[in-house]
């Protein structure tokens, strides 16, 4: 009778001991990769929403990058400085990664590059033609233009990682034409 | 050993506690960045549809773009809150906060605006002397000149911008001499799409007290005139006060309905009224937006319509 006491607390014990292994485990590999792809579109969004209609660089972008004239701030001897110049997105070469660099024009000191998504197997880009008349505007691969901008910004990332492959997609719609 | 057991579960159970809470909280922010510029945006959107039933000939403070708690400030019932500010100059010295937009002609144009208004610009905001002023406008305009239209371009000494007119603020930093300092001075009175005249109705003291120095460059009325004249204008105006017609005459006119002007002020406004306009075709905007009970901070859009060509024309999000 004792005995089998001790081995059902033993037997209740041990479930529990084993399901806190696997909660932990689960909750130290959640979608680590997945979350930090959600914040880097969020990113990617707003920098492509911010995008600068400027003499000086042109929108440009093909299938495995992307390059937004933009305003990019950088530490100056007295606080943050502005700088016209260009947030560049792409893929890091052999590194699973999507990379931002930032390239201040007339400061380059104040060039940066930071990883915005890891475990990254694909990213590529799509640029939506602005629409002419009633018909919607096609998808093209490519895209350099000053003043003319595309209408939005395909964005598909395919992730690897420890939960298997997923895939994302976000379609950007650019506010200023 | 079971008390061992359950001491090592508790430390489990308190270590998976804090990692999901800290994703939660990292989903929380998420939501509560996106729901806040949805927020942002639907106070844009707001601010469109304000400004294309504005349809008279002139723009001032008077009119519900410029000011309208009821449209520009607002709790939706999806759970979030949205509201667009306007500072603007008053005329004893401050300034005041209100739920609306500003225009661009309030600004100094550095595409459309004369030499002699650009240089008085950088002295007035800027702070910095006539000569350095005058050499430094002289460099803006130089920069805009395409170098096809430029006589000195490819000779020795010439100018290697010239890259024609502005399309943002921004460029005005690769001018030579125009250091990180002074650009934040001139950031909040400039513009590239203000259009050649000043809004009366709407400027500020700064690009007031400018338009007056550019008007009278020989220096005939004293810095006193101007700054009576300007706060003559800015008190006018918050009164309910309009400037509707920008030929001088009336513009002077609708002013001594409300203010006593002495014969140097008339004479300086009347002026004036050849920098003065009482109309823009482009409004700028900030909006905040939040999410309720979302904590974290609130997203900031600021943004620029073109009411003529009905388009967004500048945009920029935190």
């Amino acid at each position: 009778m004792a005995a089998a006491l001790v081995a059902v607390v033993a037997g209740a014990l041990l479930a529990a001991f084993s399901g806190g292994v696997r909660v932990w485990a689960r909750a130290r590999s959640w979608d680590e990769a997945y979350v930090q792809a959600l914040l880097g579109l969020e990113q990617v969004e707003r920098d492509v929403r911010n995008v600068t209609v400027t003499r000086l660089d042109r929108f440009d972008g093909d299938e495995a990058h992307l390059a937004i004239p933009s305003v990019v701030r950088i530490p100056g001897k007295a606080g943050t400085e502005e700088w016209p110049g260009i947030i560049r997105y792409e893929a890091g070469a052999g590194t699973r990664t999507l990379a931002c660099h930032a390239l201040p024009r007339g400061s380059e000191d104040g060039a940066s590059v930071s990883v915005v998504m890891s475990a990254v197997d694909e990213v590529r880009f799509a640029f939506c033609e602005p629409a002419r008349g009633s018909g919607a505007g096609n998808w093209v691969s490519a895209w350099s233009g000053r003043t003319n901008l595309p209408a939005a910004v395909k964005v598909r990332v395919k992730l690897g990682g420890s939960r298997g492959p997923r895939e994302m997609e976000r379609i950007l719609v650019l506010p200023i034409q | 050993m079971g008390l061992w057991v359950l001491v090592f579960l508790g430390g489990l159970a308190v270590a998976v506690g804090v990692q999901v809470a800290a994703r939660l909280e990292l989903a929380r922010r998420l939501d509560g960045r996106l729901r806040g510029r949805s927020m942002a945006q639907l106070a844009a959107a707001k601010a469109v549809a304000v400004l294309d039933a504005d349809t008279n000939g002139w723009d001032g403070f008077s009119e519900r773009w410029a000011a309208s708690p009821g449209d520009f400030s607002n709790s939706v019932a999806t759970g979030g809150s949205y509201a667009l500010i306007a500072v603007r100059d008053v005329s004893d010295g401050t300034t005041v906060t209100n739920f609306g937009l500003n225009d661009e002609s309030a600004r100094v144009d550095i595409n459309a605006a004369r030499t002699p208004l650009l240089s008085a610009l950088l002295q007035t905001a800027g702070g910095i002397g006539a000569a350095q002023a005058a050499a430094l406008a002289a460099k803006i305009e130089k920069s805009k000149t395409p170098k096809d239209r430029d006589p000195e371009a490819g000779a020795a000494g010439g100018a290697p911008e010239g890259r024609g007119p502005f399309l943002s603020i921004h460029e005005l930093r690769l001018v030579e001499g125009l250091n990180p300092a002074l650009f934040d001075k001139l950031r909040d009175v400039v513009t590239v799409g203000g259009g050649s005249r000043v809004n009366v109705n709407t400027a500020g003291r700064t690009v007031l007290l400018s338009v007056a120095r550019a008007a009278d460059p020989s220096g005939t009325a004293s810095a006193g005139v101007a700054g009576a004249l300007v706060r003559k204008v800015l008190k006018f105006r918050e009164s309910g006060g309009m400037f509707t017609s920008y030929a001088g005459l009336g513009m002077a006119a609708a002013l001594t309905q409300r203010e006593q002007l002495s014969g140097d002020e008339a004479a300086l406004f009347q002026k004036m009224s050849a920098y003065l306009a009482v109309s823009s075709d482009r409004f700028r905007g900030v909006a905040w937006g939040g999410a309720t009970g979302k904590g974290g901070p609130s997203r900031v859009i600021e943004f620029v319509w073109d009411r003529r060509q009905r388009k967004m024309v500048f945009w920029h999000e935190d």
